[in-house]
């Protein structure tokens, strides 16, 4: 799974929405394995961070590129193939509800699948399949859903199942958007300790956003602070201090909006 | 900076009100210019009693020949009955299933879901074929409107000129414009279902078809089958119409009993297209709750 890759690397990258810049200048690098969080108020760019890392935000300047490889000039069938390699999980969760636990988790693979080997999952799924399903269910403790309809689920089984198709789609990185919004802080503080090891294992990289900076800085070795869609700070999280979080969230009148 | 705000408020009453007088307006002026009187719905002298032929039908459908005698050989009626329900089921099913593949293949390309949306991979890669995309989709939109815009009967007075009366000009007579319908009601359910789904899977790799299959149609298919049962009944009515034009549905022989002023046997047809409608209604809640609800 790790070639000698050099990961992402973003340089010079600004995204403007109809003029209005959601990330200017930004650079940043990030090796196979790493684990980072942006952290910063709403609006700051968090999310248009994690978008240009699996080339569903197109930068207006600036170039991304995974292992060397540009990401805006990918050919459609070689932009999949990248983006096979990419676990995302969006702060929605982006599951199929009406679908069950294990045809939600079979869909992490449709990247590396044709179209007719993909309808065979989603009709019915071979043993082995479901057998590798399982175990991944079972090592995040909702094995006994398998068969269950996801819109049956708790939230936070919800979450696990999102994180199981990451782990069955074998991908190389793990991108997740504010993964803890919707959850009370037990359960918070449970899944990011979760995802963690779970990227340790797996030797995923994991590049999250988060809202949660106590959390953030106990879990996440790196933090890049992000404000009105610039870098404030990229440094391990040891070293970021209370002037800089200060600073980060420092409430100005034009940054009310969203 | 409220007051501004306030100074926008939308003048929705305005142009609410001026719609709803100029719908008022379209809806009486249609009265007036048809000459609508609800005397002409008082049956005259003669209508009268025709009426009250077929009013005493309905407590009394037949269960055998009205005629006095019928050539020999002639099958009880109930069989009669049975058979052309049976045909009328034959034609609506092989109509539906015709359109229902149209239906999906064009509501897919008619809708805008697939891609329309940021960072999708359309069918037509993401070079410089990209741009005809909205050319395509315009097509489509041109020709469901086409095919649903003529009625089955119309669609059936051309085949019936072109190919003569054989069962396939029946079948795609009913399945254009029912192919039609169900193009333009699966496009717009596949556009108003939620998208996260479908955008997580893109963003992991799925293809566009791929992306439809597993992230859109499971959160339509439930709206989409209840609407293609609709659509199924009425393809069994439309199908006993065709009957109309001498295919062995309801149709036909309704017409016949009617021509010989038979109408307890009309009835006889009529329940039995009542029935079968009354069953498919009884079978689509079933599979609905099923799917919906748990």
């Amino acid at each position: 799974m790790n070639s000698p890759s050099k990961g992402f690397e973003l340089a010079g990258v600004s995204v403007l929405y109809e003029e209005h810049p959601a990330l200017l200048d930004f650079d940043l690098r990030v090796r196979p394995g790493e684990a980072l969080a942006f952290v910063g108020p709403s609006g700051a760019g968090k999310t248009t961070a994690l978008g240009l890392c699996n080339a569903t935000v197109r930068p207006t300047s600036g170039s991304v590129s995974l292992d060397s490889e540009d990401l805006s000039e990918a050919a459609n069938a070689r932009l999949r193939e990248l983006r096979a390699r990419i676990g995302f999980i969006p702060q929605e969760l982006g599951l199929i509800p009406n679908l069950r636990v294990s045809q939600n988790v079979l869909a992490g693979r449709l990247g590396h699948q044709g179209l007719f080997a993909s309808l065979r999952p989603l009709l019915r799924a071979g043993s082995a399949e479901l057998e590798k399903v399982l175990a991944i269910l079972d090592r995040l403790g909702i094995g006994e859903k398998l068969f269950h309809r996801v819109d049956s689920l708790s939230g936070g089984e919800r979450q696990r199942v999102a994180i199981a198709r990451t782990l069955y789609q074998e991908a190389d990185y793990l991108i997740a958007d504010e993964p803890l919004s919707a959850l009370d802080p037990a359960r918070a503080r449970e899944t990011i300790s979760l995802l963690t090891e779970v990227a340790r294992e797996n030797e995923l990289g994991l590049i999250l956003s988060l809202h949660d900076i106590e959390l953030a800085r106990e879990f996440i070795p790196r933090l890049i602070g992000l404000r009105r869609g610039r870098v404030l700070f990229d440094k391990p999280a040891k070293d970021v201090t209370e002037d800089e979080l200060a600073e980060l969230y420092r409430l100005e009148d034009t940054d009310r909006v969203s | 900076m409220s007051a501004e705000a306030f100074q926008r408020r939308p003048s929705s009453f305005s142009r609410r009100g001026r719609l709803l007088f100029a719908l008022l307006l379209a809806a009486l002026l249609s009265w007036i210019s048809l000459g609508l009187s609800l005397e002409d719905l008082v049956p005259r002298e003669g209508g009268r009693s025709i009426l009250a032929l077929f009013m005493e039908g309905a407590l009394n459908p037949a269960f055998d020949y009205e005629a006095a005698s019928v050539p020999e050989g002639t099958p009880p009626l109930l069989v009669k009955v049975a058979g052309a329900a049976a045909n009328t089921l034959l034609f609506a099913i092989a109509g539906m299933s015709l359109s229902l593949i149209i239906g999906l293949v064009l509501g897919f390309l008619g809708s805008t879901s697939w891609w329309a949306a940021e960072g999708a991979v359309s069918p037509l890669g993401r070079g410089p074929l990209r741009k005809l995309m909205p050319l395509l989709y315009a097509g489509v939109r041109a020709l469901i409107a086409l095919m649903r815009s003529v009625h089955e009967l119309l669609w059936a007075i051309l085949f019936l000129a072109a190919f003569g009366l054989n069962n396939f000009s029946a079948v795609i007579a009913i399945a254009i414009p029912y192919g039609g319908t169900l193009a333009k009601v699966f496009s717009e359910l596949l556009d108003e279902c939620p998208r996260e789904s479908a955008r997580n899977l893109r963003a992991i790799g799925a293809g566009p078809i791929q992306v439809f299959l597993w992230g859109l149609l499971p959160r339509a298919i439930g709206d989409m089958s209840a609407y293609s049962f609709y659509r199924f009944e009425c393809a069994v009515r439309s199908s006993a119409i065709l009957g109309f034009f001498g295919y062995p549905t309801l149709g036909y022989f309704l017409r016949l009993s009617a021509e010989n002023v038979h109408y307890r046997e009309v009835w006889t047809y009529l329940y039995a297209l009542i029935v079968i409608v009354i069953v498919l209604e009884l079978w689509s809640t079933k599979l609905r709750a099923r799917m919906v609800i748990r």
